[in-house]
């Protein structure tokens, strides 16, 4: 098999996974339209994996990842019919983003704590702006491809389950 | 009979003479852009400022400006011809779905934005690139036309020159909201000779190379266009691209979502110190 057919043989296809491909629920997040996207995606993937890991712990963060993959592709397949294809792994980002803020949380200070709020704030608007359409061109996608919002804010909800159902070793309070 | 012998050479020479100036000095073709979509508009149409959707893969029609009177411009079948050349050029591009070239047949002189509807609606297209033209021929002799006299020299000497200067322009517009989206112009010129008995045939296959030429000018600058405008939707507030049915989604916060993890990065940094 071509090398170049990886990518359709492995991205979030609707029709495939509904035909069984269960695969792509896991592989659709790890490719990606460009090395661009794919390194936006990795970079911040890493730097938010590596603050979850330090309380989470490895076999857990792996468990939350694991799990988190397939809830965002699945939650794509009820929320988003018309998104036939999708590709990247920006939804995991966010879900380890939230996560690293809310391992963050309990050991971070007054400061450090509104900063995390802004944070949050800030993408709650982002996603809020992708979903009226108004955030095509902060993305590293090629223009014949949409943002899935729906990804994100999936993610950021897988976020927020992970943070209350793992239980990770909480800082204290500086 | 001197007087006659006399005034058969007048006679010849006028006739032959004649001959040599059968052709036109100029013949111009055009099809025009203006005439077409604002016919008879003595004042400028009113642009109210909207917001163009563009629902990617966009699905694109191309046509020829139709000419203000019947048989003017290329015969139909080298109009296809150069339709599906610059049909190749749009093709390349991942955000451009199905492409339709539309016969002259479709088009009609005057039409305005409203004969444009009806074709998109008819070839099921959202844009629509048009191409117009305009293109200039100036028939001169030169001094070897003197040797048309010898009869043989009318099928032989080249005396007769053309010089034909092409202009083409493919203006894409959107259809639903009648905005201009992009331009490329392509520009050509043709001198030639020929002798008076084929100047003719050699001259309209000069036409058709006018507009094979500017069509080899106008592809690379409609390709930097399409380029430039794949770059500048992203930016700019008056296009707006949204989601067909079945669109391709990708998952990507672009920089915010670096930004975000650098902001993590630096609160974690800091309750590690204060720890």
């Amino acid at each position: 098999m071509p090398l170049a057919a990886l990518p359709e043989l492995l991205e979030f296809d609707r029709h495939a996974v509904l035909a069984g491909e269960a695969w792509r629920l896991w592989t659709g997040h790890l490719m990606h339209y460009s090395p661009q996207h794919a390194l936006v995606d990795l970079a911040t993937g890493l730097a938010a994996g590596a603050i979850a890991l330090r309380r989470t712990g490895a076999r857990r963060l792996m468990l939350a990842l694991g799990l988190g993959a397939p809830f965002i592709s699945a939650g794509l397949l009820l929320i988003a019919p018309q998104c036939q294809y999708y590709r990247g792994a920006s939804g995991i980002d966010i879900m380890l983003v939230v996560l690293a803020g809310a391992t963050l949380w309990p050991g971070a200070g007054r400061l450090a704590r509104g900063a995390l709020l802004l944070a949050a704030a800030a993408l709650a608007a982002k996603i809020a702006a992708e979903a009226l359409g108004q955030a095509q061109g902060w993305s590293a996608l090629p223009p014949d491809v949409a943002i899935a919002w729906q990804a994100h804010l999936l993610g950021a909800l897988a976020g927020v389950i992970a943070a209350i159902v793992l239980p990770f070793n909480r800082a204290k309070r500086a | 009979m001197r007087i006659v012998k006399g005034l058969i050479f007048i006679l010849a020479a006028v006739l032959l003479a004649s001959c040599a100036s059968v052709n036109q000095r100029s013949a111009q073709q055009a099809g025009s852009i203006v005439d077409y979509l604002y016919p008879e508009s003595k004042n400028p149409p009113a642009m109210t400022p909207t917001v163009t959707r563009l629902r990617p893969p966009v699905r694109v029609g191309i046509a020829f400006v139709p000419g203000s009177s019947w048989g003017n411009g290329l015969p139909e079948a080298e109009k296809i011809k150069l339709l599906n050349r610059v049909k190749d050029s749009f093709s390349k591009h991942a955000y451009i779905g199905k492409i339709e070239v539309i016969p002259s047949q479709y088009m009609r002189a005057k039409g305005g934005f409203t004969n444009l509807e009806q074709v998109a609606r008819m070839f099921d297209v959202e844009v629509v690139a048009l191409l117009s033209y305009d293109q200039m021929q100036f028939n001169d002799t030169n001094a070897l036309s003197v040797l048309y006299w010898t009869i043989i020299g009318a099928y032989v000497v080249h005396g007769d020159q053309y010089d034909i200067q092409t202009m083409l322009d493919a203006s894409v517009f959107d259809v639903q909201s009648h905005k201009l989206l992009f331009r490329a112009p392509g520009t050509s010129q043709v001198k030639g000779s020929a002798s008076w008995a084929n100047f003719s045939e050699q001259s309209r296959a000069a036409q058709v190379q006018g507009y094979n030429s500017a069509v080899d000018q106008l592809i690379p600058q409609l390709q930097t266009e399409l380029d430039g405008f794949r770059e500048r939707i992203k930016n700019d507030a008056a296009y707006k691209v949204e989601n067909k049915e079945g669109y391709k989604g990708g998952g990507s916060m672009g920089w915010f979502s670096l930004a975000l993890a650098a902001l993590l990065a630096g609160v974690a940094y800091a309750a590690r110190r204060t720890a």
